[in-house]
């Protein structure tokens, strides 16, 4: 899989940064069918860092009503990656 | 959407502010002032940990997003009203430190806000000039003329006759003559295509005496009979206010429909009691009402005239500049006022057309009068106390005929005190310059 189509973007929460302050993990949303080799190599190769280990995990859409209806949004992969100590990705850092 | 900052009580007390200061004009002064980075880090610290609070951020608790996820989002905002915070929280000290007075809101220039850096702005301030005031003893002044004799009386007299004038119709003739009011219907022919029509042309007053019947006189009538129609050459003024009106040449048909006299009330004491007002019942008191009314008039015309001398010459010996945002305040006070009689007199103000250069040169010399004045009062120590203030009010409630807790209640506020005690001092300064003044007592 291209590493361009396989990070859809950031995930920054409060517990997220808790594991990224303590554990180095920094977490993604990534494309459904991408392995975790395959995210491991878009990391490395877009943020120019060493992976220690990928996690995946598949995130059950939410469900809500749209009048009579329920409307299942789709179902996404989210992607726990570890990187080698002492290094970072900036694109959590913040902008200050 | 805007961002809450805390308030800087905590950092004003705090010093290390560099405040520099420069006269760029007699009248406008350079505040430069530079805060510590200790007070913008601590600003800055203060508005994240608000905004924290208030705002809601995907994936946090209130309160607990990260400074850096809130700078990301709202840095610009924050830095803006960080620094607006910072100059609103130290001008006042910087301007009390320098001994400024500021005679309008100043004009703020910004740095950058950056964490961990000194933060600077500067102020442009207009102040009040130092005015040292010169020769101003000595002044020429022509006095105006006398108050109002009894010729003036009399045409005033003679006004009020002539209001109280009924129409009365004329029974014995039917032809009219010189002096009547001639009731008529009229018709005007040969007028330009698109002309206005006109209006009110049936049963119209006019007056059968020389003058144009454009203006409600019409000597043709002179001889004519109930019920004859005659034709009356009319020529249109050049600057008549309807445009295709103008120079032009027209014929009005006139019919004559009836004959009114007017009936000019004999001058007694019948006509006073006609009058109507409270307490006038003869006609000696009118005659004395009006005599007191004109010679109001008068002072007040002679006051005007005499402030306008003092200050033009005022003015000619002694030059210096005007703060720039007191002529503008001044000047659409003005245009305000004129603007509010417009009004009044049932016109549309949108319709007013104002010489600006002209206002303005007007609204310079009145707050340059005032400075000027101001300068010599201080100079000579003319002050106004609290008996001169009552005695004023006093005054004001006797000619308007309101009791005294209403005029002081007028005046109780501090501005419209302050107002009130600036006239009187003003007035009570241009006594002094007028009998100190040489004064031509010649004719007008």
């Amino acid at each position: 899989m291209n590493h361009l189509d396989v990070l859809k973007g950031p995930l920054v929460t409060e517990k997220l940064d808790h594991l990224r302050e303590e554990r180095r993990i920094y977490a993604f949303e990534v494309d459904r069918r991408a392995s975790k080799i395959d995210v491991r190599a878009a990391v490395e190769k877009l943020f120019d860092v060493h992976v220690e280990d990928v996690h995946t995990l598949v995130m059950r859409g939410k469900s809500r009503r749209a009048g009579n209806k329920k409307v299942a949004r789709p179902d996404w992969k989210k992607a726990l990656v570890r990187l080698r100590e002492g290094e970072k990705i900036d694109l959590f850092e913040g902008g200050a | 959407m805007g961002v809450r900052v805390p308030p800087l009580a905590t950092l004003a007390g705090r010093s290390n502010v560099k405040v520099q200061l420069e006269e760029l004009s007699p009248i406008v002064r350079r505040l430069t002032v530079e805060l510590p980075p200790v007070r913008v880090d601590e600003a800055l610290a203060d508005a994240y940990r608000s905004l924290g609070r208030t705002v809601k951020i995907r994936g946090f608790r209130p309160g607990k997003a990260p400074r850096r996820i809130l700078e990301e989002l709202y840095k610009d905002q924050v830095e803006r009203d960080v620094s607006t915070r910072l100059v609103e929280g130290s001008l006042a000290g910087a301007l009390a430190e320098k001994a400024i007075a500021a005679v309008a809101t100043p004009v703020i220039e910004q740095d950058r806000l950056v964490q961990g850096q000194p933060y600077r702005y500067r102020a442009l301030i207009e102040v009040m000039p130092k005015i040292e005031p010169k020769d101003y003893r000595g002044l020429s002044l022509v006095a105006k003329g006398a108050a109002a004799g009894d010729d003036a009386v009399e045409a005033e007299l003679a006004r009020i006759r002539e209001s109280l004038a009924t129409l009365d119709p004329v029974p014995d003739r039917k032809v009219a003559l010189e002096g009547d009011v001639a009731i008529i219907d009229y018709d005007f022919s040969g007028l330009p295509e698109g002309a206005p029509k006109a209006e009110g042309n049936r049963d119209t007053a006019v007056e059968v005496a020389p003058g144009s019947i454009l203006a409600g006189f019409l000597v043709e009538l002179k001889g004519v009979e109930i019920g004859q129609r005659i034709d009356v050459p009319v020529a249109f003024p050049v600057d008549h206010p309807v445009e295709k009106l103008r120079g032009v040449q027209a014929t009005c048909r006139v019919t004559l429909k009836a004959l009114r006299r007017r009936d000019v009330p004999a001058l007694d004491d019948e006509m006073v009691k006609d009058l109507d007002e409270p307490g006038l019942t003869t006609l000696s008191a009118l005659r004395a009402r009006i005599g007191q009314r004109l010679a109001q008039a008068a002072e007040a015309e002679a006051a005007h005239d005499r402030r306008e001398q003092i200050v033009a010459q005022l003015l000619e010996k002694n030059r210096f500049e005007a703060p720039t945002a007191l002529i503008d305040r001044a000047a659409e006070g003005m245009l305000r006022r004129i603007a509010e009689r417009i009004v009044e007199a049932g016109a549309d103000p949108k319709e007013l057309r104002v010489d600006q250069a002209k206002l303005r040169a007007m609204a310079e010399q009145r707050i340059k009068g005032e400075m000027i004045l101001a300068a010599i009062a201080d100079r000579e120590g003319i002050t106004v106390g609290e008996p001169e203030v009552d005695a004023y009010l006093e005054k004001v409630a006797r000619d308007e005929e309101v009791p005294l807790a209403k005029a002081k209640a007028r005046f109780a506020r501090a501005p419209a005190r302050a107002a009130l005690v600036a006239k009187l001092r003003e007035e009570k300064t241009l006594a002094f310059l007028a009998a100190e003044a040489n004064i031509d007592k010649g004719q007008p």
